[in-house]
């Protein structure tokens, strides 16, 4: 699944937003969507049942159409063009059997034009409650502070992903209480502070060390605490010791040029954790006329000092790693380096009309770049020039991914990218850059067209179960970019919208249990208007272990 | 009104051992020496030691600096360039006194601040449906409408979203004293997810719209149960489009539907336009009268905002509205020093630039039925570059006064003018008073040629205000500076305020030198600092005041560079 870190990143990066499902053409024919919320075997009346558009869903906002329960516990939701959906009931005091332990939640609907889609049924079960208060070692509540569950055992794991708003959001109150509802029956481990410490303590925040329930700081020896099926766990206290100011660390940034120091460098601070960047957080300050930069109180752990990605520097650079253990750091340096420039323009595949070519001031060029070492990639956007040209950059040593997205983040792209050359050669796994680099002639070829492309994936046997993941990436015949991917529904059905004509193939993969997966591909033609109809059959029994 | 008259005055010329020692002379190249700022947070004079500090320089880079407290609740930013800051505390669950000053207190490198801070209200109750079933996970707040005082808040005040629990109970922690409505359901200023209520209209505690809400009147550290009875009704579709002008940027354009009450906005609810042409849509409006403008912060750092639409939402949807957004306006100008040759001014320290910041005070327009305007973007306020040029950006239309603080004793705000510009209606090359009239900005405009003249000659004079017998000064008490000399009356830059502090002491610097008569009584008419006392509005309380302090008779005369202190009032 090489193409999950990247999602997660535009994840991280997306803003709330709403979308609202309007009609764009009134002549097509609507669909429905219907089903059942069921508790106990019986209906359960007045849940709020909601569904978005695929992909609006990643952006976090998204409640587009809603329909409540009736008596008998059924929803419909018509009216809707063909698309990808997800569906998801509003039961925050309830466990979702269906909850899949991803986001977005909910449960997938491939809807074809003008059809009904039936029984898109939701199972409740009541939930528990973990309660409880968290005071320091002088008896003060512990006030606003974020509380750490962590679910003892992988099936219990899956469901709390139904935790309204979220598992990360549960804090303590005033009086230092906090509730946490709508837990699936089993164990848990309960906590106060974490490794991520820096997030808060930076801005000027003490911190706790991490302490669980009751009072230890070894996760082995937490008191476990297990609740039954909406059962009330009470007086789930944590008694933390008191909070902690953290170092500083200081340095210069420094011009790896010629020596000298920069000065107003907006820059933050990357955490790293066993070994990798693990979170990266901004807004930490701008580098002093000396070119100095400071930040206070961090917590023991590891750390480098990087610029601002996007703070419109023409530079780049961080520190190199440092620990903080049990005193300040100072006389860091971190060196600074111009940024390379990557140049080329956009290409539309066939003769396009006009208006075609003016919606291309719609699509922005997407660059995420890899920097040498980091695993944490960043986005950039940049705008394409009337003429199709456009330039990304300053950009620091690696490799940059191009690809296209709309200028409205709220929307699917209307273009699809086709292949990301330079000089003939494909480009699209990315482009090495040096510092300082020129790169000039890279060719984005997009294609627009209104083909539809729906398939069926299934074992030999019969339906494939819902739970298996099925990865659906579409691509040209021997070009290695994915043109666009979704996954399979409830159904085993999945469907590409907005495909311009040509020749592509639909690569299909099955992640089964144990790490292994089934991989299987068909070539596909489709033009402008037409849906083309393709089907798999996968034989699960032959399921490699993947390459390393 | 408490009545003060001057008891004697000593117009002792050499001694300069008063509270605030003279300053050593500067040089004028900048430093970069680093240094800090140091301070405490108390309550109730134990340390608070969840609090934490933000220093922001007040500047083109607004990046905040933040600090934690030790045990003892003292605090330490370091390695701060020259220049001027704010200093910020929040703490959970505590909230900052209130200081009474209407001029944001601005510090530098050395400076000590001292925080006291209250325990906040809490705002705790049930969110209950119909049929008195718990409504679970709804998002509740509570918004602030009147200050402490009982006066309206130009901008009501949303505080977090708090969801209900399993059984329909929330918690609203850490209020500011104040009026207080609370509201449940709707889409709310932050964004948890997809949540079930999000269309609904909102219903005011106890089971109101927001016309009939509960007015709850909350004290610090007090906690009052307002339970809500849900009423969960879908309202209106306000809709329609927004454009944006074609740029380097791709327009992410957010919408903004602020309720109007008696005039004034309330509450707001955002959303965003979908694609260039797709539109916006809000759900879940009650009926009532409304705001309605775009706006979008471009990644240059410009905000535009579209010009904003009353509607009004009465039993039926509001479809096919049009929004254009254009630049917000901006302000360019310079600082002029003007030096002198006076002996009694050799050697004093002269304004550093980067301590210099101008600050642009909108006008409150009263609330009226039919008018209404944008709120305020970002901070209006800037330092001068290192030429003493100054940029203020993304201002909303409105009528401004423009107010100039530096650091140095014994220079004096002389003037604030304006060049006409051709396209103004005056003619142009005419220089406009921007002291005695206000700057108008209209949306997609600029002002340019704004120049602040900073002379050197000022004066300081400082004392005692003493008391007779056993009495206690009032709080809130100012000692006032009105110009004595009949042409200078109308010359809002004559006017100086000071606070006398806990002690009687009081220092006024700055002060362009001429007679003047003094007066000491409380802030009426709010004229607690500069800011509100030499704006261009307060015309008419100027005036009363000059009428007051020329009753007293207690002249006094203050000569270019001169220090006269040890000045005394007896209270009476």
């Amino acid at each position: 699944m090489s193409s999950l870190p990247r999602s997660a990143l535009i994840i991280a990066l997306s803003l709330t937003c709403v979308y609202i499902v309007k009609s764009q053409d009134t002549r097509a024919k609507r669909g429905s969507i219907t089903g059942r919320v069921i508790a106990a075997n019986k209906g359960v009346a007045g849940v709020t049942v909601s569904i978005s558009m695929s992909g609006d869903a990643l952006s976090g906002g998204g409640l587009t159409l809603k329909s409540v329960t009736d008596d008998d516990g059924r929803f419909r939701i018509s009216n809707l063009p063909a698309g990808t959906y997800y569906v998801w009931p509003f039961a925050p005091a309830s466990v979702v059997a269906e909850a899949t332990g991803v986001s977005p939640q909910g449960k997938v609907v491939a809807l074809a034009e003008a059809e009904t889609v039936e029984d898109v049924d939701f199972h409740l079960t009541p939930g528990a409650v973990i309660t409880g208060r968290v005071t320091d070692a002088a008896g003060r509540p512990v006030i606003d502070e974020r509380i750490r569950l962590l679910p003892v055992g992988a099936d219990v794991r899956r469901l709390t992903s139904s935790i309204y708003p979220g598992i990360n959001d549960i804090r303590t109150d005033d009086r230092g209480v906090y509730r946490i509802f709508g837990l699936p029956a089993g164990k848990y481990k309960v906590s106060i502070g974490d490794e991520y410490g820096a997030f808060t303590s930076t801005k000027g925040r003490r911190f706790f060390p991490r302490t669980f329930h009751p009072d230890v700081a070894e996760e082995a020896k937490a008191e476990v605490v297990e609740v039954t099926e909406g059962g009330e766990a009470t007086n789930v206290d944590i008694t933390v010791a008191r909070s902690m100011t953290g170092f500083s660390a200081s340095g210069r940034f420094i011009d790896a040029e010629n020596g000298q120091p920069v000065p107003n460098i907006s820059f933050g601070l990357t955490i790293i954790v066993g070994g990798r960047p693990s979170g990266f957080m901004s807004g930490n300050g701008v580098s002093t006329s000396d070119g100095g930069f400071r930040i206070d109180n961090l917590p023991p752990g590891r750390y480098a000092v990087s610029i601002l990605p996007r703070s419109g520097s023409v530079f780049y650079g961080e520190s190199s790693a440092f620990d903080i253990t049990d005193g300040d750091v100072t006389d860091l340096e971190a060196k600074v380096h111009r940024g390379a420039l990557i140049s080329g323009n956009v290409v539309i595949e066939g003769s396009p009309d006009r208006s075609v070519l003016a919606r291309l001031a719609q699509a922005r060029v997407e660059t995420v770049m890899w920097a040498e070492g980091a695993n944490i990639g960043t986005v950039n956007y940049t705008n394409i020039n009337p003429d199709g040209s456009f330039q990304v950059g300053p950009l620091q040593a690696g490799k940059a991914t191009l690809r296209l997205s709309s200028a409205d983040r709220n929307v699917p792209a209307e273009f699809a990218l086709l292949s990301v050359d330079l000089n003939g050669v494909d480009k699209s796994p990315g482009i090495q850059v040096t510092a300082g680099e020129n790169i000039s002639g890279v060719r984005l070829v997009v294609g627009y067209g209104t083909g539809t492309i729906r398939g069926s994936v299934r074992g030999e046997g019969g339906a494939l179960s819902p739970d298996i993941y099925v990865y659906v990436a579409l691509v040209r015949p021997g070009n290695a970019l994915t043109i666009t991917s979704t996954r399979n529904d409830a159904r085993g059905r999945f469907v590409f919208e907005r495909v311009p004509p040509g020749n592509y193939e639909v690569v299909v993969t099955a992640y089964l249990d144990n790490n292994k997966r089934v991989t299987a591909r068909q070539p596909v033609v489709t033009s402008d208007g037409a849906i083309t109809e393709v089907t798999f059959t996968l034989n699960l029994n032959e399921a490699p272990t993947p390459k390393p | 009104m408490a009545k003060f008259t001057l008891a004697f005055a000593i117009a002792l010329m050499v001694q300069p051992a008063h509270a605030q020692s003279t300053p050593k002379p500067t040089p004028e190249t900048a430093t970069t020496k680093l240094g800090s700022i140091t301070g405490r947070v108390l309550a109730d004079g134990q340390p608070v030691i969840n609090a934490s500090i933000a220093v922001t320089r007040v500047s083109a880079t607004t990046a905040s600096r933040f600090a934690p407290v030790n045990d003892n609740g003292d605090f330490e930013a370091k390695g701060l360039d020259t220049g001027v800051y704010r200093v910020g505390v929040t703490a959970p669950g505590y909230v900052t006194t209130p200081t009474g000053l209407d001029q944001e207190p601005y510090y530098r490198v050395g400076d000590s601040v001292m925080f006291t801070m209250l325990k906040g209200g809490v705002i705790t109750g049930r969110v209950l449906s119909a049929d008195d079933e718990p409504v679970v996970a709804v998002r509740v707040r509570a918004i602030r409408i009147r200050d402490e005082n009982g006066k309206l808040v130009s901008a009501p005040e949303l505080n977090i979203d708090r969801l209900t629990d399993d059984r329909g109970i929330y918690r609203i922690f850490g209020l500011r004293p104040g009026t207080y409505v609370v509201s449940a359901g709707g889409r709310g200023s932050s964004g948890y997810g997809v949540n079930g209520y999000d269309h609904d209209v909102p219903t005011y505690a106890p089971s109101s719209t927001r016309d009939t809400a509960a007015e709850i009147l909350l004290g610090a550290a007090e906690e009052k149960t307002i339970d809500i009875h849900y009423r969960g009704e879908a309202g209106h579709v306000v809709s329609g489009n927004a454009t944006a002008p074609a740029g380097p940027d791709s327009p992410w354009i957010s919408i903004n539907l602020a309720r109007l009450i008696a005039g004034a906005p309330d509450v707001k609810m955002s959303t965003y336009q979908n694609s260039g042409t797709k539109g916006f849509e809000f759900s879940g409006v009650a009926d009532g009268d409304y705001l309605i403008w775009a706006q979008y912060a471009s990644t240059s750092g410009d905000t535009l905002v579209s010009e904003p639409r009353r509607i009004i939402v009465r039993g039926a949807d509001v479809n096919g509205l049009e929004l254009s957004t254009k630049p917000l306006a901006t302000v360019a100008g310079e600082f002029v020093l003007v030096p002198s040759t006076l002996e009694a001014c050799k050697g004093k320290r002269r304004p550093s630039f980067d301590e210099t910041v101008v600050t642009l005070q909108r006008k409150q327009k009263p609330s009226t039925k039919t008018e209404a305007e944008l709120p305020s973007f970002g901070a209006a306020q800037v330092t001068a570059n290192n030429s003493g040029n100054f940029v203020l950006r993304n201002l909303a239309p409105g009528q401004y006064g423009l107010e100039a603080r530096f650091f140095a004793h014994y220079w004096y705000l002389q003037s604030i003018t304006q060049r006409a510009t051709a396209s103004s209606k005056e003619i142009a090359g005419q220089t406009i008073d921007l002291a005695r009239s206000s700057l108008t900005l209209r949306l997609g405009e600029g002002a340019t040629g704004v120049r602040v003249t900073l002379a050197e000659g000022g004066a300081t004079l400082s004392g005692q205000v003493e008391t007779t017998g056993n009495q206690s000064l009032p709080a809130q008490l100012f000692v006032y500076l009105v110009p004595a000399e009949k042409e200078k009356v109308d010359d809002p830059l004559q006017y100086s305020a000071a606070q006398v502090d806990g002690h009687g002491a009081f220092a006024i610097d700055q002060v362009a030198p001429g007679r003047y008569w003094l007066i000491t009584k409380t802030a009426a008419d709010n004229l607690s600092s500069n800011k509100s006392l030499r704006s261009p509005d307060a015309h008419e309380a100027r005036a009363k005041l000059w009428r007051e302090a020329e009753s007293m008779k207690s002249e006094v005369a203050l000569k270019p560079c001169q220090n006269v202190s040890g000045y005394s009032l007896v209270f009476k």
